[in-house]
């Protein structure tokens, strides 16, 4: 009986303490200021999907208290505090009531006794939803050490987040392993691959559900295959195949150069368990392949470099001569009957531009080609001029995604899958971590101002140690446990064999 | 003997000590009262070593280690088995930047093992003694590192096994407390709970606890409690022990391979058993862990049973006598006492605190110096310049680094190195590595602020600035290069910078140092990769050609030198070198340079003397040179050889 008391007694008292502190409410009188409120990270007058995870985020002001009202179609939420944290059901209610229309955002900040309101900013919810899944790779900002690398994938609509593999459940300290170059068929992951290098080294490939780790050395190629990208239609894999180095920068802020000392596309059979050449020239670098929408063409990059004996390696040589490595985005038709490419197409010429085209991505739709310009090279991600370009592919007109870009880094980018919503990693938060952005992209191929995959705390990115990269939509998670990779990766390799056809 | 009458018995013992202990007060040599103290004698004593023995060491494990307040750090260092001994280690070695207190808390978890182990395994007065062999073995695992500091990956290595074996001891004490109705709860409970906690320090206490349990149930003849209590107890622990890291690893975690899973909270990762060098020189560094859990094993088997009679006083105090001076002996074995790795941990805090003839006297305190120990004192001498009359005076070589792994100065302090010479997008490239393979410390933060201010990355500098205002010691000093981050005019204002700055006269290239920072600092200076010429750069320039003894250079940045150089006498070491040099070449002319009559007599000298050795072999000349000539640049031409750059 004393025991029931007493509890009461606690739940009494528990009670009153939440009573006190009060639900937040937006103050009855205030002063209008033209001020805008600076937040972090920025999502003022974004373009949100209507199935996107709250937008949390801290107000950079100095006040004694703040109050936030999220206000759309009848429908408000208030939220107190430095740190704007809205409640996932609230906010999914928000963004029902804000669809194709916009919320607005109301800052109330009290100084003392006396309350302000700085200029409301907006957030407008676009009634394209996003594919429900990403993954990415989580990296510290490397130039060549690596220890613990993780490939995870992030449900957007609410914060969930899981390992797809971690390389460190097959690594040991003489044998460490690198993990990279996760992708996946039309967006299922019934038929993805990555990468693991160096120690238990293969490709680990799932085919039709079925996962085999691959050895996709040949005597015939130039390496394993490197960058992937599966054939949306048919049942065949292109890969780039990279002999890379990385050199570095004395002074300047990029750091690093990442190059290719040769380079090739190929292409895998998976039934056959096959590669071919496809674009093997003496003189150009190929790289970063990607198909069309139906299969049916082959978009990748491509520089002219050839050595004029500056110096006793071609590696010493493309050192001293790197800015001068530009790509084009060129393309060649496939026939999935005959295996057999057409002829070359130059799609963008970005050298008559004095630029350096990469990363080739055309849009579901078919309608568009996404792609980084920048001044040289191909790794455009430690070039701060890199910026992300769209072309029109029936007129050949393209323009800058003026909105999406910032004055750092923007590169490996991906569409959604009903090609509304672009993805890509930036440097542009410090420069040195990439961060993973979403931008509306409408049907003119005007993009939205971009904003940063939201987070649970406004203090994670600031704090969170590791970039992100090749980030990938998918419409559904990954099913494999990484203790199931982990298994086949220690394990053998089948090995993959060269055909001069690819069949 | 149940439990009840176990109570009983220890009870006696304890009364009887008591008793014992009243009688004798009178009687205490002061031999004897010191002997009681020992545990008392052993905390001062290593209070005293650590403080201000060890001082530098204690500074360079703060900065090779890193605490954030910060949520996101706290789920990281949990996101592993034992994760949480990680994380309180790595609190506690915060308190290391004040030595005395960082010796202190640990002198005083080293008590605390003391005590516990007395108490978890019910160890009489007479036998306490015993309870002092953890604390030894436990000084032992962490006086051991030496240049593993730099490379073990397990955060907070200097606090794990203590804080492992302290919870541990709690959990045998609390054990040995509970009536043996609940003791295979207590040993599932502990094993499923402690061990993402503590990992294998908890399971290992399960297993202690076990073997307790049969030990007790052995000793007083109950079959039925033997077969319950002690073997299904001991049946039940190892299994768990075997079986709970392997659920952890299927549903738990996701970043440990399972080999390593059931020696979580273990530095096993890090020697790692399959590394080919294993048997040679790995293998010693697990023998303190080892023989701390054997030791633990043995005290289970002899719960309750060491003798507190009378009788065995002799036999007590003989094996007392044998004990504590092995236990000293085989510390003072593993304590690692390399001069060299003393020095340049005295060195890198000194050069942190911009004491820069502290720095080159360090140098000359060893026989042979290690790399790292030249290339600070150079960049010492640089900075007092006294290059020209110094660099030299003091011992020279290239001694072995002593560890059982390849060091290098990328990892150990190259950065400070680059750092100083401007290199600042090298220095932070070493930050940004060294902390890719074993995580931000604290080190590596401070640098990597450093080198970007300098650099004008002033939005990157803010993000390091930002996670060092995380920690407890070191958000002074982030705020105050926040600050100048915020106002890059008053950069050029701080005296700490004038010496990189001016070194930071080089154009942008594409360069690698394939990890050798001393031979790329060298053949980088010496090489003339500048756009201007400031005195300081052309006399760095001028003392790598010295040190690299490259004629095709020297003249080159001898000329510069002398352009640069307003006041008209020339440092010794440069006449010695132009005297030297010229009569080499025999085609430069140096009638023009202001060489003193001393040291053209001294070279004359020089040179009749090995008139005099002619025929013998170098190795066998030096030690007759090195008297008279042994601080001349003509002798490190001569007979240092062999110099292994970094």
């Amino acid at each position: 009986m004393i025991k029931v008391l007493k509890n009461s007694v606690y739940i009494l008292l528990l009670a009153v303490v939440v009573a006190a502190c009060g639900a937040p409410s937006v103050p009855s009188s205030f002063d209008k200021t033209a001020k805008s409120v600076t937040i972090y990270p920025d999502y003022k007058d974004v373009t949100v999907p209507c199935n996107i995870a709250p937008l949390v985020y801290a107000i950079q002001e100095q006040g004694d208290e703040f109050v936030t009202r999220f206000s759309a179609q009848g429908t408000s939420v208030v939220v107190g505090g430095k740190d704007v944290v809205p409640q996932i059901e609230e906010w999914r209610t928000l963004l029902q009531s804000a669809n194709g229309a916009n919320i607005n955002v109301e800052t109330f900040v009290r100084k003392g006794k006396r309350w302000s309101a700085c200029k409301t900013f907006e957030i407008a919810v676009s009634p394209d939803s996003i594919d429900t899944y990403i993954s990415y790779r989580l990296i510290p900002p490397s130039y060549v050490a690596y220890e613990q690398l993780t490939i995870n994938q992030r449900n957007l609509t609410n914060f969930d987040e899981q390992v797809i593999y971690n390389n460190m459940l097959a690594a040991t300290e003489s044998e460490g392993s690198c993990i990279n170059c996760h992708a996946y068929k039309n967006y299922r992951t019934d038929n993805m691959q990555f990468h693991i290098r160096q120690g238990n080294g293969g490709t680990l490939f799932i085919h039709n559900g079925e996962p085999v780790k691959l050895n996709m050395a040949t005597d015939s190629t130039l390496s394993p295959g490197v960058y992937p990208a599966f054939n949306p239609v048919y049942d065949v894999v292109a890969y780039s195949v990279n002999k890379t180095g990385q050199i570095f920068h004395t002074v300047k802020t990029n750091k690093v150069e990442v190059q290719d000392v040769a380079s090739d596309v190929i292409v895998y059979n998976p039934v056959a368990n096959t590669v071919a050449n496809v674009a093997n020239g003496p003189n150009d670098l190929e790289v970063f392949p990607w198909w069309s929408p139906d299969g049916r063409t082959l978009y990748y990059g491509s520089a002219h470099f050839e050595v004029i004996d500056t110096a006793n390696t071609v590696m010493k040589e493309e050192i001293i001569r790197h800015q001068e490595i530009k790509y084009d985005i060129l393309r060649r038709s496939w026939n999935p009957d005959t295996f057999e490419f057409g002829e070359v197409d130059t799609v963008f010429a970005a050298t008559k531009l004095g630029k350096s085209a990469t990363f080739p991505r055309i849009s579901p739709d078919g309608r568009f080609l996404l792609f980084a310009l920048g001044e040289y090279g191909c790794f455009h991600v430690w070039h701060h001029d890199a910026d992300l370009y769209l072309q029109e592919l029936a007129t050949g007109e393209y323009w800058p995604l003026g909105e999406a870009n910032s004055e750092y880094a923007e590169s490996y980018h991906s569409w959604s899958s009903n090609a509304r919503w672009i993805l890509f990693s930036s440097r542009r938060d410090d420069t040195n971590y990439t961060r993973l952005y979403i931008a509306h992209v409408d049907a003119g191929g005007k993009a939205s101002k971009a904003f940063v995959l939201p987070q649970q705390s406004p203090d994670y990115y600031p704090l969170f140690d590791r970039s992100y990269n090749v980030p990938e939509f998918m419409v559904e998670p990954v099913r494999f446990t990484p203790q199931e990779f982990a298994e086949i990766i220690k394990g053998e390799a089948k090995k993959v064999q060269y055909s001069p056809t690819g069949k | 003997m149940d439990n009840t009458n176990g109570n009983k018995e220890r009870q006696h013992s304890v009364d009887a000590d008591a008793l014992r202990a009243k009688g004798n007060k009178a009687e205490r040599t002061l031999l004897q009262k010191v002997l009681c103290n020992m545990p008392l004698i052993f905390c001062v004593a290593v209070w005293a070593l650590l403080a201000f023995y060890e001082r530098d060491l204690l500074l360079r494990l703060d900065m090779q280690s890193l605490f954030l307040f910060d949520n996101l750090f706290f789920e990281s260092s949990m996101s592993v088995p034992a994760g949480l001994l990680g994380y309180v280690g790595c609190f506690l070695t915060q308190f290391f930047y004040y030595p005395a207190l960082g010796a202190a808390i640990f002198v005083a978890l080293l008590a605390l093992v003391y005590l516990l182990t007395r108490k978890a395994f019910n160890i009489p007065a007479r036998w306490a003694f015993v309870a002092m062999v953890p604390m030894f073995l436990l000084l032992a695992a962490d006086v051991q590192l030496g240049y593993w500091i730099y490379y073990i990956k397990y955060p907070g290595y200097w606090y794990v096994a203590t804080l492992g074996t302290i919870v541990g001891l709690l959990a045998i004490w609390g054990f040995n407390k509970a009536s043996y109705k609940f003791h295979a709860v207590i040993i599932l409970a502990w094993s499923v709970i402690g061990y993402p906690l503590f990992g294998f320090f908890a399971l290992f206490s399960s297993i202690c606890m076990a073997v307790i349990a049969l030990s007790q149930a052995l000793r007083n003849g109950n079959r039925m409690r033997v077969i319950f209590d002690g073997v299904t107890l001991l049946l039940i622990a190892l299994v768990l022990a075997y079986e709970v890291p392997l659920f952890c690893y299927n549903f738990v975690y996701d970043s440990t391979a399972i080999d390593f899973m059931h020696l979580a909270g273990l530095p096993a990762y890090h020697w790692d058993v399959r590394a080919t060098h294993f048997l040679k020189s790995i293998y010693p560094y697990w023998i303190p862990f080892v023989l701390l859990f054997l030791f633990q094993l043995v005290l289970s088997v002899y719960y309750n049973r060491l003798s507190p009679k009378e009788t065995a006083a002799k036999r007590i105090n003989l094996f007392k006598w044998l004990l504590m001076p092995a236990m000293v002996v085989f510390v003072f074995f593993y304590w690692f006492k390399n001069t060299n790795f003393r020095i340049e941990n005295r060195q890198d805090t000194a050069m942190w605190e911009g004491n820069w003839r502290k720095v080159a006297d360090l140098a000359r305190g060893t026989g042979e110096p290690s790399r790292q120990i030249v290339l600070n004192r150079n960049i010492a001498l640089l900075h007092l310049g006294k290059a020209g009359e110094e660099m030299f005076t003091y011992p020279e070589g290239s001694a072995d680094i002593d560890a059982p792994i390849a060091v290098h100065l990328t990892h150990t302090g190259g950065v400070m190195s680059y750092w100083c010479y401007g290199k600042f997008n090298f220095a932070y490239r070493w930050c940004v590595e060294n902390a890719v393979e074993r995580g931000w410390k604290v080190e590596y933060l401070k640098h990597a602020v450093r080198s970007l201010l300098l650099n004008g990355e002033y939005k990157l500098v803010k993000r390091y600035t930002n996670i060092l205002k995380h920690t407890l010691f070191y958000a002074d000093w982030a705020e105050r290069y926040e600050r100048l981050a915020d106002n890059p005019e008053s950069i050029a204002k701080v005296p700490e910078f004038a010496f990189p700055m001016q070194m930071r006269v080089y154009p942008d290239i594409l360069d690698v140092d394939e990890s050798f920072v001393e031979a790329y600092l060298l053949n980088n200076l010496a090489g003339g990769y500048t756009t201007s010429h400031s005195l300081l750069h052309a006399e760095a320039a001028l003392m790598s050609s010295l040190i690299r003894k490259d004629s095709k250079s020297l003249w080159t940045n001898f000329s510069r030198y002398l352009h640069k150089r307003k006041i008209m006498r020339l440092p010794t070491h440069y006449q010695e070198a132009a005297l030297l040099f010229s009569s080499i070449s025999r085609s430069v002319d140096i009638s023009n340079l202001p060489i003193e009559e001393g040291v053209k007599l001294r070279f004359n000298a020089f040179m009749r003397k090995t008139k005099d050795y002619k025929g013998m072999k170098e190795e066998e000349m030096a030690p007759h040179f090195k008297k008279d000539f042994g601080d001349t640049y003509w002798y490190f031409y001569f007979f240092v050889r062999k110099i292994k750059t970094n």
